[in-house]
């Protein structure tokens, strides 16, 4: 791969270069500055006390919680498997997973699945909020937020919507963290 | 934008200009007078600013470009304060003239357009013959920094999110110069850029897989920009044209991407085709210069004779859109994959031969009949292969075959004798012939010159050279023949080939084969399980309507009893002591009539009349059930029909399915070569039960454990010849492949004849690695099975065979994954076996579904030994549960313990008479385990358990009910095999679960209405309810169905709700299920009489669906 801070200088240079190229013409700068930020829309959802964003991109579904089969021999925070449309999902309690409020289990009605490439997995939910577009400007590094208990490994930062902050959940991290993947073994 | 809205926006456009016309006069009549006028030249400048944005967005890109130069015109005098000259002012006169001379024309096309373009620039170069090359030199100045932003992709598939910022970037960038080229007017370089534009933003966006090529791709394009651009004339339109159609190829085969990165694995075969399409002669430096080239050859029509002149040229770098070409490539394709799976077959032939050849021949000795046989089989087959690779192209194939069938030629024909060396060369020809179809694009490969050597050298060595051998040779010496050595082949092979396909073609068609593609017979596979489970949910109906015909049954009896009752009873009392009907209550008529009996003048009453009526009604309606009852017969009929219509056509479709084990053997046997041969041992492989079929799927899947587990013994079982031979034993070690086929199971056996797993080493082991702290206390079954363990070898030096701990956990993993299972049987000193139990197919299976506190449970029937009702007398408790079956003891477990849903093993239904069990083998014994209820059997379609959970531990896969639910199969040799320890600790976990459960609901109530409407207000809530039709009925559902919550009517024939209430008030088990009293009397008093029973949740009919939803939901989450 070629080094990022040579890719830096020249993306400078080139964005430089495109403002003289524009020439200065309105509809060109207001393009220059429309097109610099990409909006990403995503779903607000709760379990327990953790507020979540996902990012629609990484959603394939949410809907109702069918009914829930369960399965023995797994570990806790895999309540079981669900039926949508002829797929078979695994519904995880995402509390659970993340070791938050030990003792409790989400009763929630609701699923969302994710999906990371061919996998799928449904992350049962309390409550679904609403969805909201923000550009990566907007977010807000968990740096600058008290996280207390929560295991942040799976969100790169947040949203602050209203009172609430909203970890944005990567999707692809949590799809392909041991824990869920060996789940025999992690347990 | 459609045809319509475009022409009225151009409307509005003139319209927009026309207005503008009158002022452009009236300012340049205003600088006429002072050309120092500024207000009036910056009035200007604004209007003819409006005109080129307004004409850019509405596609007029030359109008634009035109009213630009003026602009830039006007933009040169206001900068520098000076004043306009009269020249400059005429010419904007004479432009303005041309501009409201277009407009007012309307919609003429592009000519105009050009033509108005060319007299604005012809005027404006008169007063700036500089003017405007600015927007151009613009975008090239970025081109160059564009090309270093696009070198920056990383070919490595890995960074993916990097290459997408990169690309981000890029499609921002061109998406500058898509402004800055529609803007100056360029309309080809617009389009182009634009098109450049949308590819890119689609490689930044995540629904795009990235690729090493696409990344060239994008570097290539780049340059074809600034190539296009640093040429004088960047309109140039051969040029553009020639880039939009890589464009147009490059969006397709993007498409395709997509669509193949979401739904298939075959992406393999379109990497191919996008690479024949965009070859080596594209992406390399010298397509800069072809583009200049291009610009100068005459390509404004492209004949079929140009095309053909294209084609000659081998190094044509660019393949129109409409290639004949690609669909060359595309037949290429397909015959590639007939001919892959031809070769499969021949070479099936040829390593069977090789086998008894390698078992046959021990020493130098002469042909048998035998022998000469099988060498005979070798050869036709190998020269069949040799055929078939020659017209398929694969010519290293078919160059490696046809040294093979030479040396064969010599064995078969003159050599009188054949020993293990001869045996060995033709061992290691195969594999070189096995390594070139599976490469079958290589150019030159260095095992086929080595074939060639070795084969060269075996003749040199033997008198009988045949002829055309050593004319090969030569020619394959000289390299830059080598295209001659192949139509050397191919004729030789065509005649043979030819004369096979004539026999082939006097074959009947309708007795012929067809190769059918093999994800269709899985689709069609797939298509036949929806029918199952359709079916299934039909018998369901069926069952349903059937139950539904047997109540109809019983109201009908019901009313032909009472109808008969009132008739005898009351009907002639009515003629005598009620008004009669007919005379209307004459009383005169009574009179008159009053010494005939009433009967004598049929004088019936009005209750006389209601009584002959519901006798009619009755008729009718026992006609009606009569009728009905025909009709279920039929249908049963029918379904039984379709039934077995459908198991014949699973077993066809399972049949073209299968393959033997034979279609595995030969790698197998490679396998066992190849690592003997690296580790310098002498090592036998036999195989038996070749002819064990399994579904094509399972065999591909077993193949890699098997493989795994054959190395493993070469290197980890069989000892070296000297430590062999001191030891009593053969220097050869000798491994056995066994398979059986066992109901629906095909047991497959590794075993060979080395020195067994040192149990010392493991423990050793285990101690070292801190798995076990004291390896003497457990048993020797324990320990061999921390072999399957991660990270676990006993292997003391790690080779680049084995050693390294990974691959037996890969193996378990793998088989598990098939539904199976493995064992090892250590014999310490004699060797090791492997047994494998794999189902032979993993689709469609017949189940029993079992009831297990509250579940569904499937239980495949090949798993099954028996079930049966064991009483209290059959059963012993002592030392845990165990029963006397067929003069044996075999011990029984709860299932519910194993499911984690129960908490004791031993502790199964104490209160009932017996227990239901199922007998299942374990190896050679038999186990028990204890369910509450068989529900059913049926036919069900296995389905795995998602993306997610590949494998959990005692359940093979799930099956999907008619009505969608999902019921988990069991595999319960896995289930039992559960440490006790493990089982205890995960019941504690699972016990919070149980609250998630749907909220079981027995419905009791005389009336179908009621229950029918109950039970679809609980099932909308995805809860799960049974019903029964009476006190009594409700008893006999409690036996098999522990409700959460039961739903009661009081008045009810057979048992009303308050005596079934007391009824189970005696009963420890049923009596803390919450009652919902739902019943129509809304009195105290019989609310009283329910709270004295114990039931303290009263509603009454009707109810309001919200209310005793938010019931049931608070008795669900209390």
């Amino acid at each position: 791969m070629s080094s990022s801070p040579d890719l830096h200088d020249l993306i400078q240079s080139i964005d430089e270069q495109l403002v003289q190229a524009s020439d200065g013409s309105e509809a060109i700068s207001s393009l220059l500055e429309t097109k610099q930020e990409e909006m990403i829309r995503y779903i607000l959802v709760g379990i327990g006390a953790l507020h979540l964003a996902i990012s629609i991109d990484n959603l394939a579904e949410v809907s109702p919680l069918p009914p829930l089969t369960f399965l023995p021999n797994l570990p806790f925070w895999i309540q079981g498997i669900v039926n949508i449309r002829s797929e078979v999902v695994s519904v995880v309690d995402f509390g659970g997973f993340l070791n938050l409020d030990k003792g409790t289990t989400c009763n929630g009605n609701r699923l969302a699945v994710l999906r990371y490439k061919k996998r799928k997995v449904g992350l049962r939910l309390d409550r679904i909020i609403g969805t909201v577009h923000r550009g990566a400007s907007e977010q807000t590094p968990l740096d600058n937020v008290e996280v207390g208990t929560v295991d942040t490994s799976l969100f790169g930062s947040g949203l602050r919507i209203e009172k609430n902050f909203f970890y944005i959940l990567n999707v692809q991290r949590f799809l392909t963290a041991p824990r869920l993947i060996d789940y025999n073994r992690v347990g | 934008m459609s045809i319509t809205s475009r022409q009225e926006l151009r409307g509005l456009f003139f319209q927009e200009v026309e207005s503008y016309i009158p002022e452009i006069r009236s300012q340049l009549a205003a600088l006429g007078l002072d050309g120092a006028d500024l207000s009036a030249a910056q009035e200007l400048h604004r209007l003819f600013h409006n005109i080129r944005g307004a004409s850019s967005q509405v596609q007029l890109l030359l109008l634009s470009k035109g009213a630009r130069n003026v602009e830039d015109i006007l933009s040169g005098f206001l900068e520098k304060d000076l004043p306009l000259p009269k020249s400059v002012i005429e010419e904007i006169h004479s432009v303005t003239g041309h501009i409201f001379e277009f407009i007012t024309q309307g919609e003429q096309g592009d000519e105009s357009e050009q033509l108005l373009y060319e007299q604005i620039t012809q005027l404006c170069e008169k007063v700036l013959p500089e003017a405007d090359m600015s927007a151009t030199d613009s975008v090239r100045s970025v081109l160059p920094l564009l090309l270093e932003l696009g070198a920056c992709l990383s070919p490595d598939e890995q960074d993916e999110d990097y290459n997408r910022l990169v690309y981000g970037k890029i499609s921002h960038a061109v998406s500058i110069l898509v402004a800055c080229s529609g803007a100056s007017g360029m309309s080809q370089q617009y389009q182009l850029m634009e098109n450049l534009y949308q590819l890119v933003q689609r490689l930044s966006s995540k629904s795009v897989s990235h690729h090493q090529e696409l990344v060239g791709l994008v570097q290539d394009f780049l340059q074809f920009l600034e190539v296009v651009f640093s040429h004088p004339d960047p309109e140039n339109s051969r040029i553009t044209e020639r880039i939009k159609k890589q464009l147009q190829i490059f969006d397709l085969l993007l498409s395709d991407r997509q669509i193949i990165s979401e739904s298939s694995d075959t992406e393999e075969s379109i990497s191919e085709r996008e690479m024949d399409l965009f070859d080596d002669s594209l992406v390399d430096d010298d397509a800069i210069d072809f583009l200049e080239h291009l610009d100068g050859a005459d390509l404004s029509v492209e004949t079929g004779m140009e095309t053909e002149a294209h084609e000659e040229e081998s190094q044509s770098p660019v393949v129109p859109v409409d290639s004949p070409e690609e669909e060359i490539d595309e037949d290429q394709l397909i015959l590639m994959e007939i001919f892959r799976s031809e070769c499969e077959e021949h070479l099936i032939v040829i390593n069977q031969s090789l086998n008894n050849l390698e078992s046959g021949v021990a020493e130098t000795q002469p042909f048998s009949p035998q022998l000469l046989e099988t060498v005979n089989n070798m050869r036709r087959a190998v020269h069949t292969l040799k055929g078939a690779a020659a017209m398929t192209g694969v010519n290293l194939l078919a160059q490696g075959a046809h040294k093979l069938e030479d040396m064969l030629d010599y064995l078969y024909d003159d050599s009188e004798k054949i020993s293990p060396e001869d045996v060995s060369i033709l061992a290691s020809g195969i594999d070189v012939i096995e390594l070139l179809s599976q490469t079958p694009q290589a150019q030159e490969s260095e095992h086929l010159d080595g074939l060639v050597a070795t084969i060269s050298e075996y003749f040199d060595k033997r008198s009988a050279t045949p002829v055309e051998v050593a004319e090969e040779e030569g020619d394959l010496e000289d390299a830059g023949e080598q295209e001659q050595i192949q139509t050397e082949v191919i004729p030789f092979t065509d005649d043979d080939l030819e004369a096979e396909e004539e026999s082939e073609l006097d074959v009947p068609g309708l007795s012929g084969t067809l190769r059918v593609k093999l994800e269709d017979l899985d689709e069609l596979v797939s298509i036949e399980g929806e029918l199952v489970v359709a079916r299934g949910a039909m018998e369901k109906v069926v069952d349903e309507f059937g139950n539904s015909l047997a109540e109809l049954d019983t109201v009908k009896e019901n009313l032909r009893r009472k109808s008969q009752e009132l008739e005898a009873g009351f009907e002639v009392q009515s003629l005598y002591g009620l008004n009669p009907a007919m005379g209307g209550g004459d009383g005169q008529i009574d009179g008159e009539l009053a010494e005939f009996d009433p009967i004598e003048l049929d004088r019936y009453s009005q209750l006389n009349l209601i009584i002959r009526s519901l006798n009619e009604i009755s008729v009718d309606v026992n006609a009606i059930s009569a009728t009905m009852t025909s009709l279920a017969s039929e249908i049963r009929g029918q379904v039984t029909k379709q039934q077995l219509t459908m198991r014949l056509m699973q077993d066809k479709l399972m049949r073209i399915r299968m393959t033997p084990m034979s279609s595995i053997s030969r790698i197998l046997f490679r396998t066992v070569r190849e690592t003997a041969r690296e580790l310098g041992k002498n090592v036998n492989l036999s195989v038996s039960g070749e002819d064990v079929y399994m579904d094509r799927f399972v065999w591909a899947k077993i193949t890699d454990p098997l493989m795994h587990v054959l190395r493993n013994a070469v290197d980890h079982g069989i000892e070296p010849a000297g430590e062999r031979t001191s030891t009593g034993k053969s220097a050869v070690g000798t491994i056995h492949l066994e398979a059986e086929q066992r109901s629906r199971y095909v047991v497959l056996r590794v075993s060979d004849d080395g020195g067994g797993v040192q149990l010392s080493i493991v423990k050793e082991k285990l101690k070292k690695q801190g798995l076990i702290e004291d390896p003497d206390s457990l048993p020797e079954s324990e320990l061999v099975d921390y072999l399957f363990h991660p990270s676990f070898s006993t292997k003391k030096d790690v080779s680049t065979v084995s050693g390294r701990g990974v691959g037996l956990d890969v193996v378990k993993k793998n088989v598990q994954e098939l539904k199976g299972s493995v064992e090892l049987i250590n014999k310490p000193g004699l060797g090791v076996t492997f047994e494998f139990h794999i189902p032979f197919t993993l689709s469609v299976n017949r189940a029993i579904l079992v009831s297990v506190a509250g579940k569904q449970f499937a239980v495949p029937l090949q798993d099954i030994h028996h079930v049966g009702h064991f009483t209290k007398d059959q059963i012993s408790s002592q030392d845990g549960l165990s029963l006397s079956y067929e003069d044996k003891t075999v011990v029984v477990v709860n299932m519910g313990y194993y499911l984690q849903l129960e908490g004791k093993a031993d502790a199964v239904a104490e209160d009932r008479d017996g227990m239901l069990v199922i007998l299942f083998n374990v190896g050679d014994d038999l186990v028990g385990v204890a369910v509450d209820a068989v529900v059913e059997q049926r036919e069900i379609i296995v389905k795995d358990l998602g993306s997610h959970l590949t494998h959990v531990h005692g359940v093979s896969g799930v099956t999907v009910t008619g009505t969608g639910a999902l019921i988990p199969i069991l595999n319960l040799r896995e289930l039992v095999e559960l440490p006790e320890s493990a089982a205890d600790t995960d019941v504690a976990a699972a016990s919070g679960m149980i609250l998630d459960e749907p909220l079981k609901v027995l419905i009791v109530d005389d009336s179908i209405s009621v229950r029918h409407s109950v039970a679809r207000l609980i099932e909308s809530q995805s809860w799960v309810q049974q019903q029964a039709v009476d006190g009594m009925d409700a008893l006999a559902k409690l036996e098999v169905f522990v409700p959460d919550v039961i739903i009661l009517d009081i008045e009810m024939p057979r048992m009303n709700g308050y005596e079934f209430k007391a009824h189970i008030n005696n009963n420890p088990i049923w009596v803390d299920i919450p009652i919902i009293m739902l019943t129509s009397r809304a009195s105290e008093k019989h609310q009283q009489k329910a709270r004295e029973l114990g039931i303290d949740l009263y509603m009454t009919k009707p109810y309001q669906d919200t209310a005793f939803i938010q019931m049931l939901e608070d008795i669900r989450t209390s």
